[in-house]
């Protein structure tokens, strides 16, 4: 975990008290909904901000050892006019590494920048939320005659200008992540043609490659963030009816050309089960590479039990080395997190909760193999302490265990064996 | 008359080995770091963020293909340097007989 430990249980709780207060003041309604389409996952950004800085290391390094390794034959080893040939080839190779590291750079810049943005509209979302918890308090307190009436118009004129502020807001999230799009796209392209100047014909088709395969994991994203939005409003405004709640599309391919593709659904029984599903299939250049499945059941009561497993061949399946099969399976059990209401709509409670789960993968090539176990204690969906215990075999230091525990402060860490 | 050449053939074909053995893995591993840990998944951005949702997998799929061609070239490098090697060791070998 990280500085973004926090992340889950202030949205969490923004939307709690942002959905209660929607019962007094009709506006939170629509405040709620903009803080749930704002949900995303900095702590997931910030680890592929971590890849792609580790990525412009590699390439970094890689430009260096390339010079050092053609300066370092001596002249009486090689003089001809060949090998002015070959440094000037060399010196544009390290040219265009030069400008791919800097957008490894830069992509890694935009990922943190956007993480931190949802950070900061988190921050935002609590106070929000809190604010418009105690608006709805004393407009509440005016309708029941406490205090004077006329409050409770004053109340809902406050609570519309709180939804203009949080549309702002949330206007200010999505230019941000404009800005981050823009890094992506257009910061390739830009590296494809100065990467031409130096002499790499071929980045311009690597850029059209990237254009046609990257859209249909654009489009995918897009497709699922379109219906999620949908259902996102549609449970804003009719409370319950529908009984798909969220839905995960995914079409994305590795370096190795292997594309994962599929999705998942969560579905909610009248009475309130909620049953998740899910499966992938993978296909590469060998062709069926593997796949997953996975799938869970939670009960109003909050007890949840999943599992899940997936098998990877990256070489196709029945070529070449054997795959590896990843596992797991999970119980948690947690305070409901809202409660009926006569209107029809949902009134969100704060919620805490328990999990425990083991996980493990197993190689069959090689033989290696691990497996975790972990339990954590939850508030308004995020972790606030999480214990994790793992053991790994079959390598070549035989077996190893290790542990930690995670608080919204800080990791601690157990000695390795 | 003309330029001065000095090679040894063995020196050019140990550059050859050095790109295989130490440049390429040192590339490969920028290749990795993105295959293992850079997809994100489009709810990661959040549903306000989907602009940068969909722009994202194509600046991956970019570097994926960008390091790709690099490292072909690098193979290039190091198959063109041993036959550069291969062909002055051969000549060298036949002017030794032609003078003995």
């Amino acid at each position: 975990m990280s500085a973004f430990n926090s992340y889950d249980t202030l949205m969490g709780t923004a939307a709690v008290e942002a959905g209660a207060a929607q019962f007094i003041l009709p506006p939170a309604a629509m405040v709620a909904l903009q803080f749930k389409l704002s949900k995303g996952s900095p702590a997931n950004l910030e680890k592929a901000a971590q890849a792609w800085n580790d990525a412009a290391a590699s390439v970094e390094r890689t430009r260096t050892l390339l010079r050092e390794r053609v300066s370092a034959i001596s002249a009486k080893d090689w003089t001809a006019d060949d090998r002015d040939a070959y440094e000037r080839k060399a010196g544009e190779f390290a040219a265009q590494l030069d400008i791919l590291h800097v957008y490894c750079q830069a992509v890694a810049i935009a990922l943190t920048v956007f993480a931190w943005a949802l950070m900061i509209y988190a921050i935002f979302a609590v106070a929000m939320g809190t604010f418009l918890a105690a608006l709805a308090a004393v407009a509440a307190a005016a309708l029941a005659g406490i205090v004077t009436a006329e409050i409770t118009a004053a109340c809902e004129a406050i609570a519309a200008t709180c939804l203009t502020v949080t549309l702002v807001a949330t206007g200010v999230l999505a230019a941000t992540a404009q800005l981050a799009a823009v890094v992506f796209q257009a910061g390739s392209m830009l590296a494809a043609v100065a990467e031409t100047a130096k002499g790499n014909d071929r980045a311009l088709s690597d850029f059209a490659t990237a254009q046609v395969t990257g859209s249909a994991a654009a489009l995918a994203n897009l497709g699922q963030n379109v219906i999620n939005g949908g259902l996102a409003a549609a449970g804003a405004r009719a409370g319950k009816g529908l009984p798909v709640s969220e839905v995960d599309l995914d079409a994305d391919r590795n370096a190795d050309h292997t594309w994962t593709i599929g999705g998942g659904a969560t579905y909610e029984t009248p009475g309130g089960t909620e049953i998740t599903g899910g499966g992938h299939v993978k296909y590469g250049d060998h062709g069926f590479a593997g796949g997953d499945l996975s799938g869970g059941v939670k009960t109003p009561a909050g007890v949840g039990v999943n599992g899940s497993v997936g098998y990877t061949d990256e070489d196709g399946v029945f070529h070449g080395d054997a795959g590896s099969i990843d596992y797991g399976a999970g119980v948690s059990v947690e305070t409901p997190g809202s409660a009926p209401t006569g209107t029809g709509a949902d009134v969100p409670l704060p919620n805490a909760g328990a999990s425990a789960g083991i996980e493990g993968s197993h190689d069959f090539e090689t033989g290696e193999g691990s497996v975790s176990g972990s339990a954590g204690v939850q508030a308004n969906g995020g972790d606030v302490v999480k214990g994790t215990g793992k053991v790994e075999y079959g390598g070549e230091d035989g077996t190893a265990t290790s542990g930690s525990v995670d608080t919204p402060v800080g990791t601690y860490r157990t000695p390795e064996t | 008359m003309g330029s001065e050449i000095s090679v040894t053939p063995e020196r050019i074909g140990q550059h050859a080995e050095e790109i295989r053995s130490a440049v390429r893995p040192a590339l490969e591993k920028a290749r990795t770091a993105l295959n293992e840990k850079g997809t994100i998944e489009g709810g990661d951005f959040s549903v306000t963020g989907t602009m940068a949702s969909m722009a994202y997998p194509m600046g991956l799929q970019f570097v994926y293909e960008d390091l790709n061609t690099h490292l072909e070239m690098l193979d290039g490098f190091a198959k063109n340097l041993t036959t550069t090697a291969g062909n002055y060791g051969a000549a060298e070998t036949a002017s030794t007989i032609t003078y003995v």
